[in-house]
């Protein structure tokens, strides 16, 4: 008797396809937002970058007993052998092409005709030393550790037991295997020849699998892959960073070894950075990506330098919270003082609906009219010029609306009864707002005020032309500033670092999250005790 | 009543709405094309019983039912599509509810929903159902205008017609005449007396007058008992149960 | 006493001078800005501003033209609702209507938590993934309309869904029963009674979405490429509004700085007509819902 009609069972078919559709949608946003947190905070805590280098990466290694010192200020964790060359033979002058600070270089060596000086020597030239006027002589270790101490930029080889221990400077260690290969390789011949080397492309020859260089756009010539004589420091260091070779020729020792990369012809293999150079053979440059991690401790506690390509934020963290107390300070008063006013005197009429007004279009209006207000107003009229205080001015007036709001209705909650209770204990109504309504609204106060501030340490396009760039701790209220948001902003304009810009961002997020996350639980604990006072009625 | 024709047999109704319980056993047959009125105070689970038959309470978190309730002699708990069941019963509510669109619309909603999609079909049913609910006249010169601008009574007309589109079985109402003006009340209750040649009619109501006046049989249910269950003018002259008694005097003195 | 009553009346002073700050700075804002950026039209008409695709401020005979830039701006908005609008429906929906305690939390936790992402770190994720994932689709450099748009998308989705699933709850209970009641299903009860009744609240959340995109500043001049120019097809290369002003506010000067102000201008006024706008359908929107109730 009731059969369901066959309309109702399509009708019931499409509901079950629209709902799986708006689930689907729903939970596409879920994924969107995942998608975002993941990849910022992953790109932000790791780097992934193509390098392209004469010297392998995971090659690093003290030099046969030999250590690489630099002063402890020095922005450096390593350091490739042809920059060390550079170094002690006039081809820097500072470290404006190293590390981008414009610190003078002070290359250092021990006198050569002691032990230890004739082996740095034979480390660095082989049999022909040739020394740069800028390097200086030190008679011993002691002196010249004394001198990296004393000078920020000052790099010295010292033999390394004679490092143990001491502070103030630091040790760093030394990328010097590189691709050595016969000269015909090299040569170009009818327009073919090699000079780079990607890194999927050295793996396949180190493993022996090609045969022939022109499968790799070189000549046509017979590939001679040639392995590191076992036992010498070469393969150790060799094995070490993972760089295998198989499937080549082995020779007894170094010299032999040395003799095949540069006679046989086609040959290719590993070798330091200083043999190749001492036996001038070619080189080959090596291409591939190099990862590791970009955000660290010092990071955020070291202090910014040359416009953030070097050094950490420390300072533009600093500047945000004080940003963030300034502008705080400024609206949490004129928020709840407003709200105050909206709930406890403001009368219903005409006068309301134009503050009401006011609140609602000063919340819709765009940040960069705030910017350029602020600029023409704070900046120029008022002559506070670019600094803390016009940028904090700014934002106060753009998270107001916010504050106001959430205030207001954290006041209208209050129950009537505890402002009668009071106002008929002969309290004023001034005493009942501040010692009655306001504390008992507090919890709602307070997460407006979070949410707005969370609003202002992301903002960006009000402040650039506001508050200013200047990324060194702000000393006054005067004073420029750069905050995270627009260090992330200019990292990336000036084209300094997407790196850093990601290390920044994710140190934002976390920020942003914990504000979120604080006014979360105290919209939390504001339902609960509205709860508990419920039922206690 | 006990004969095997009743439109609804229901024996041993419990229902809560998570640890309250607002129906406790109740058992009663309702028959068909009569009007089977439904008393009581506030809170005595009347409104309940009435949307248990449509299984309205569905939309409720945390609302449990045990008991039986058969439908034409088809259980409505077990095997039988809550869909079809709604489109064999209608409702109408106690604050009218029209659609916020026109008037034609919200009578030719019901149809559409079922797949009629012919115009002059939706006509046709439109037409049929004002004129059955007494709202023709009304409205005629304005069916493609907002329902929202009707008047309180004759929103709740509308309501009746829009539930007679889908040519419904048994007509349920929740005080359908608690929100509006005399004037209103004594049209729809005309209406009912149309009504009930057609359909089986349970209606819920505060007004004992009105019980008295519409209805075949009459329940009085009383903290969510069925304390008495008979033909209405037993219940109102001759009452067995003296709480009835109270009640009903209680509400005329 | 009167010394209290008169500091009773100061402080209610006070606290008008805060509440009415809000209402001084939109006047101030307003005034500063047409102030500084009219004086523009004393060189340049405003149909040559408004209607000029030439934008070439430091030329010898300079040229004013923002018609690119306001194409721009209301291409790539239309665009990112026309991705939002449905997303962001569907999801209002799901959260209104269908979730289950679970995973509605988790859900709003979400939106809260995209609607709190500073623009400039959409920038870089737009940068760093959007564009890419666009240029290796669709060929370009990847900065482009359809590359702003999607990163718009984002942001204006937490505001469209809250907006959505707020006027749904706000429909009356009864308006549902009613449709159920007839033996609609769910999914026709929400597409038939539902959305209809709270369409005028979902159309000012999408206008508030639209303010919002419109004003957006660094997230699309990190993504849209910023070339002067008419933006021509999805990939072409955008610059909007907002776009217009930053990047050269680092260095205008003269009539240049002036031509800046003026946009923002241009930019202000768009604002504003949409902000009344969304009061007005507010307005209407509430007065649906009550009517919807039955009187």
């Amino acid at each position: 008797m009731h059969k369901p009609t066959s309309g109702h069972a399509s009708r019931l078919r499409s509901q079950a396809i629209a709902f799986a559709i708006v689930r689907g949608l729903s939970f596409l946003t879920i994924g969107i937002l995942a998608l975002i947190l993941i990849f910022i905070v992953y790109r932000g805590l790791r780097y992934e970058n193509v390098v392209r280098s004469t010297v392998l990466s995971n090659s690093e290694a003290a030099p046969d007993g030999l250590a690489i010192v630099v002063n402890e200020g020095t922005p450096l964790d390593r350091i490739e052998f042809p920059v060390l060359y550079g170094m002690y033979t006039d081809e820097y002058l500072n470290w404006s092409k190293i590390t981008a600070d414009k610190e003078d270089l002070v290359p250092i060596a021990l006198d050569s005709s002691t032990a230890d000086g004739a082996k740095v020597s034979r480390f660095l030239f082989g049999s022909t030393p040739q020394w740069g006027g800028l390097v200086e002589t030190a008679p011993d270790a002691a002196r010249a550790i004394e001198r990296v101490r004393s000078t920020l930029g000052a790099v010295a080889v010292l033999p390394a037991e004679d490092l143990a221990g001491q502070k103030g400077v630091k040790v760093i260690p030394l990328r010097r295997v590189v691709i050595a290969a016969n000269s015909e390789v090299t040569a170009l011949v009818e327009n073919r020849g090699i000079e780079d080397l990607s890194d999927p492309a050295l793996r396949l020859l180190m493993a022996g699998k090609i045969a022939n260089w022109k499968e790799l756009g070189g000549p046509d010539l017979a590939v001679h892959l040639l392995e590191p004589p076992a036992g010498t420091e070469l393969q150790r260091v060799l094995s070490d960073g993972g760089h295998s070779v198989s499937g080549g020729a082995r020779e007894k020792d170094m010299a032999a070894y040395l003799a095949a990369l540069g006679d046989q012809s086609g040959s290719v293999g590993y070798l330091f950075a200083g043999d190749a150079k001492a036996e001038e053979l070619p080189t080959l440059m090596w291409s591939g990506t190099e990862s590791g991690w970009n955000l660290s401790l010092s990071y955020l506690l070291e202090s910014p330098g040359l416009s953030g390509k070097v050094g950490g934020i420390s300072t533009i963290i600093a500047n945000t919270f004080l940003m963030l107390i300034l502008t705080g300070l400024m609206a949490a008063p004129i928020g709840v003082a407003a709200a105050v006013y909206l709930v406890e005197y403001a009368r219903q009429g005409i006068m309301i609906r134009i503050l009401r007004l006011g609140t609602e279009t000063l919340a819709g209006i765009p940040s960069i009219i705030f910017g350029l207000f602020g600029f023409l107003f704070f900046v120029n009229i008022l002559h506070f010029g670019f600094g803390l205080l016009s940028g904090c001015l700014t934002l106060t007036l753009m998270i107001l609306p916010t504050i106001v709001r959430t205030s207001e209705e954290a006041m209208k909650a209050v129950p009537a009864g505890l402002r009668e209770g009071s106002l008929a204990l002969g309290a004023t109504k001034l005493q009942t707002i501040v010692r009655v309504a306001i504390p008992a609204a507090a919890p709602g106060i307070l997460t407006g005020l979070i949410l707005g501030i969370g609003r202002a340490v992301g903002e960006t396009a009000a402040l650039l032309f506001t508050m200013g760039s200047d990324y060194k701790l702000a000393k006054g209220l005067f004073s420029s500033a750069r905050v995270l948001s627009s260090h992330i902003y200019l990292l990336f304009a000036e084209g300094i670092s997407f790196d850093r810009a990601f290390s920044t961002a994710t140190v934002l997020i976390l920020v942003v999250v914990a504000f979120n996350f604080s006014a979360k639980r105290l919209i939390g604990k504001m339902g609960g005790g509205r709860e508990k006072g419920a039922k206690t009625r | 009543m006990k004969d095997a024709s009743a439109k609804f047999d229901i024996a041993g109704l419990d229902l809560w709405y998570g640890q309250t319980q607002a129906l406790k056993k109740v058992s009663m047959q309702v028959g068909a094309n009569s009007i089977t009125a439904l008393i009581g105070p506030s809170g005595c689970g009347k409104s309940t019983f009435l949307r248990v038959l449509d299984r309205m309470n569905d939309l409720i978190d945390g609302v449990r039912t045990e008991g039986k309730v058969l439908y034409d002699g088809q259980d409505i708990f077990n095997g039988m599509d809550v869909i079809e069941l709604r489109k064999k019963i209608g409702m109408v509510f106690q604050k009218p509810n029209p659609f916020p669109m026109s008037v034609f619309d919200n009578v030719a909603y019901g149809p559409r929903v079922h797949g009629t999609k012919d115009r002059r079909e939706l006509e046709e049913i439109v037409e049929r159902s004002l004129v059955n609910a007494a709202l023709f006249d009304e409205v005629k010169d304005r069916l493609h205008k907002s329902a929202l601008g009707l008047s309180g009574g004759q929103q709740q007309r509308l309501c009746i017609a829009r539930v007679l589109a889908v040519e419904p079985d048994v007509l349920l109402m929740d005080e359908p005449t608690s929100a509006l003006d005399p004037i209103s009340t004594a049209k729809i209750e005309n209406l009912l007396e149309e009504l009930k040649r057609r359909y089986t009619i349970v209606i819920v109501t505060h007004n004992m007058q009105q019980a008295g006046r519409v209805s075949d049989w009459t329940g009085f249910f009383l903290s969510g008992e069925l304390l008495e269950y008979a033909p209405t003018k037993d219940i109102f002259f001759n009452p067995r149960d003296p709480r009835t008694e109270n009640y009903i005097s209680g509400r005329f003195g | 006493m009167k010394h209290r009553k008169l500091f009773e009346r100061t402080a209610e002073g006070l606290l008008f001078a805060c509440a009415a700050l809000s209402v001084l700075a939109v006047i101030l804002i307003t005034v500063f800005l047409f102030q500084r950026g009219l004086s523009l039209f004393q060189k340049v008409s405003v149909l040559e501003f408004l209607g000029s695709t030439r934008w070439e401020p430091t030329a010898k005979v300079p040229g004013y033209g923002i018609l690119s830039f306001i194409v721009g701006s209301f291409y790539v908005t239309g665009l990112a609702l026309a991705f939002a609008v449905p997303i962001g429906l569907a999801v209002g929906i799901f959260l209104a209507e269908l979730a289950e305690k679970r995973s509605s939390r988790i859900i709003h936790s979400t939106v809260e938590l995209l609607a709190g992402i500073p623009s400039v770190i959409y920038g870089l994720f737009g940068i760093a993934l959007i564009s890419t994932i666009t240029r290796s689709l669709f060929g370009g450099s990847g900065y482009s309309v359809l590359s702003a748009s999607i990163v718009l998308a984002i942001m204006t989705l937490p505001t469209i869904i809250s907006v959505t699933e707020v006027s749904l709850r706000a429909v009356p209970r009864e308006l549902k029963e009613g449709s159920l009641a007839l033996g609609a299903t769910h999914w026709q009860t929400i597409v038939r009674v539902l959305v209809p009744a709270a369409r005028s609240g979902i159309i000012a959340g999408v206008i508030l979405g639209m303010g919002r995109a419109i004003g957006e500043t660094m997230a699309v001049l990190m993504v849209g490429g910023n070339a002067p120019l008419m933006p021509k097809g999805l990939t072409g290369m955008v610059r909007t509004l907002t776009m217009n002003i930053i990047t050269d506010m680092s260095y205008a000067t003269g009539d240049h700085l002036t031509s800046l102000f003026a946009t923002g201008i241009v930019l202000f006024v768009f604002i504003l007509v949409l902000n009344l706008t969304v009061q007005v359908a507010l307005k209407r929107s509430m007065a649906a819902t009550e009517g919807g109730g039955g009187a």
